[in-house]
């Protein structure tokens, strides 16, 4: 075999025993480590590549940020701080049709800044706004959809795990990376918002229970304007901290998620909101969710040397001289081949399995490697709604506790929000400054 | 269905071992002190920026005691993060055959776990002699006459924590061969 071959055989077995249910880590490590040792007929360089991706490929100041956005968004999660601005936001939108809806994308674009997974915006959101939606006469499709289309902005907007995951694998500034999401965060809210208001107006039965009657609001838990303050002033001081003090170069990433987790901390402690047991609860979590992500760091930069080593990258660079695909052609590729993979892959795995085959071929072409991180994240997130594997969903579903709302129909919800998705993805893809224009 | 970087439920195959267990605390122990880890990360961050900004004088060697400590806090972590099926993975094929076809999910879980236990085994022989020279040459992290650590602790933590991630993996390639031997009466889904 060749070691071409090899490559490519590494490939396709990594994807059938992720499939099958291998952890994704031992999958990345044993296939590189036995590939290696097969392309260079000994165990010499595979045993080097596995002792160097344990001992040093993580080991630098920048994966700080892991653990510490981790600590503050479980920190964030407990605070209640959702449900406040949810209920601030519920207040601002409510003469609109749709208007708790907007709330809800109004809410998580907020809750997004100072948390960094859409996950976490998916198990929130279901617990305070779906209740509510339901309450206030809206369908059990559009109360679930909405949480599931407005918690993938957990994810663009900064702080965001997978812009983290993105820039460690790019070797591109994390920092730019976390300014260069906020536009297409704000837009992509904004379309949501408007596939709201267009719902709302064009096809009232997705959206209301009974469109005849209309929304009811909920007039009766009126708040006053120094209340609102009160409930905004925590969450806007976090978004000041954080984002504030990377944008204003203030703090690295890393110290901005120190400082971050310590002030969501003590927010949550003023708030009597934690305990001394569920704070500890909390650390382990974050010690867990951690372990897990950056071992599969470790794991996926042995996968990027052997595919080095195959030569498949540069193979695929001739391959596309060879039929003078353009740009425009392999981003379309590429973007399709996210699109699908993210139907049976979750979204870290899908990065840390075609980032180091693509990002070459992006060089070659030249492209800014912010705006196609920008562009991988949303295609990837797509994969966050749909069936058969959209995570957020799945979150959705086992955090409605006792309402009985079928995955399907929450499937089903999410779609109209895809869509907007796949439009954002043709905006920043025809129109780079986006992503650029505050770098 | 598949796990993401926060899915909170342990999977359904293959459940969680006892907590009790000898071997369990030990776990414990090294989630504990990588999790104090994180707390001290935070701290020594918070510091520095602290004296930076208030007193002008950054703490020396917080950027490299950061770097190593995150390769300990993973190493550390990691036996616990078997322990509790957290590691990522898509279990969505998996636990259907769970439920269809038990004895085969329990074979392909014993085997992956066993893949699981061979790859940390490979990691820990090969990263042993590094190791092991970091101590004996005496090796440090740091900037001379500003800051030195000597590095052997760091590395320390991740030999012992790939070794206990090892043997946290044979324990489950066990129970799975166990439940797969006892049979599907009591190797169905958890």
């Amino acid at each position: 075999m060749s070691n071409l071959q090899i490559g490519l055989m590494s490939i396709v077995l990594i994807l059938i025993l992720i499939q099958s249910g291998l952890h994704v880590a031992i999958a990345l490590a044993a296939v590189s480590f036995f590939s290696v040792a097969l392309i260079r007929g000994n165990f010499d360089v595979a045993g080097t590549f596995l002792s160097l991706a344990a001992l040093e490929s993580v080991a630098r100041y920048s994966f700080g940020v892991i653990p510490l956005f981790v600590l503050m968004g479980l920190l964030v999660g407990i605070s209640g701080l959702g449900r406040d601005v949810f209920e601030v936001a519920g207040q601002l939108f409510r003469r609109l049709t749709g208007g708790l809806g907007i709330a809800t994308v109004f809410a998580n674009a907020i809750f997004a800044a100072v948390n960094g997974t859409s996950i976490a915006s998916a198990s929130v959101f279901t617990r305070i706004a779906v209740p509510e939606l339901l309450r206030s006469g809206y369908t059990r499709r559009f109360s679930v959809g909405v949480v599931a289309g407005s918690s993938v902005l957990g994810m663009l907007i900064p702080p965001s795990l997978l812009l983290i995951l993105y820039g460690i694998i790019a070797e591109v500034s994390i920092g730019d990376l976390f300014t260069a999401g906020v536009l297409p965060g704000i837009v992509l809210s904004l379309l949501f918002v408007a596939t709201i208001l267009f719902l709302a107006k064009f096809r009232p039965g997705f959206v209301l229970a009974k469109p005849e009657e209309g929304a009811r609001s909920l007039v009766a838990d009126d708040l006053s304007p120094s209340q609102m303050i009160g409930k905004s002033a925590p969450v806007v001081l976090l978004i000041i901290i954080v984002l504030g003090g990377i944008y204003g170069g203030v703090f690295t990433p890393t110290e901005a998620g120190a400082v971050g987790a310590l002030a969501a901390l003590v927010i949550s402690v003023t708030r009597r909101s934690l305990g001394w047991r569920q704070f500890w609860g909390l650390l382990v979590e974050t010690g867990r969710v951690t372990a897990a992500i950056t071992f599969l760091i470790v794991a996926a930069h042995m996968y990027a040397r052997l595919l080095a080593l195959s030569g498949l990258p540069s193979q695929m660079n001739a391959l596309i001289q060879h039929y003078e695909l353009g740009l425009f052609a392999v981003m379309a590729l590429y973007l399709l081949a996210i699109i699908a993979l993210g139907t049976i892959l979750d979204s870290s795995s899908i990065m840390l399995i075609v980032l180091p085959l693509i990002l070459p071929i992006m060089a070659s072409f030249q492209v800014d490697l912010i705006w196609f991180g920008i562009l991988t994240i949303v295609a990837v997130e797509v994969g966050l709604l749909t069936p058969p594997l959209g995570i957020a969903c799945f979150v959705i579903k086992a955090n409605l506790e006792k309402l009985d709302i079928p995955l399907n129909v929450i499937f089903a919800g999410a779609f109209p929000f895809v869509v907007a998705m796949l439009v954002m993805i043709g905006l920043v893809l025809l129109i780079p400054q986006l992503a650029t224009a505050l770098l | 269905m598949g796990k993401d970087l926060f899915a909170g439920e342990p999977s359904a195959a293959g459940s969680p071992l006892r907590r009790t267990s000898p071997l369990g605390r030990v776990t414990e122990a090294f989630s504990a002190v990588g999790t104090l880890m994180i707390v001290g990360i935070m701290v020594l961050i918070n510091s520095d920026v602290a004296m930076r900004y208030l007193f002008n004088q950054p703490i020396p060697g917080v950027a490299e005691i950061v770097s190593a400590s995150i390769v300990t806090i993973i190493f550390l972590q990691l036996p616990d993060c078997i322990r509790s099926d957290r590691m990522i993975r898509s279990d969505m094929w998996i636990e259907r055959l769970t439920r269809q076809r038990p004895g085969v999910a329990f074979a392909m879980e014993t085997l992956f776990n066993a893949a699981g236990t061979l790859m940390l085994a490979l990691l820990v022989y090969y990263v042993y002699p590094k190791v092991a020279r970091a101590y004996t040459a005496g090796h440090t992290i740091g900037v001379y006459g500003v800051f030195l650590a000597p590095v052997w602790p760091f590395y320390a933590g991740v030999l012992f924590g790939a070794a206990l991630a090892t043997v946290e993996y044979a324990v489950k390639t066990i129970h799975c061969m166990r439940r797969l031997i006892s049979g599907p009466a009591s190797g169905g889904a958890a």
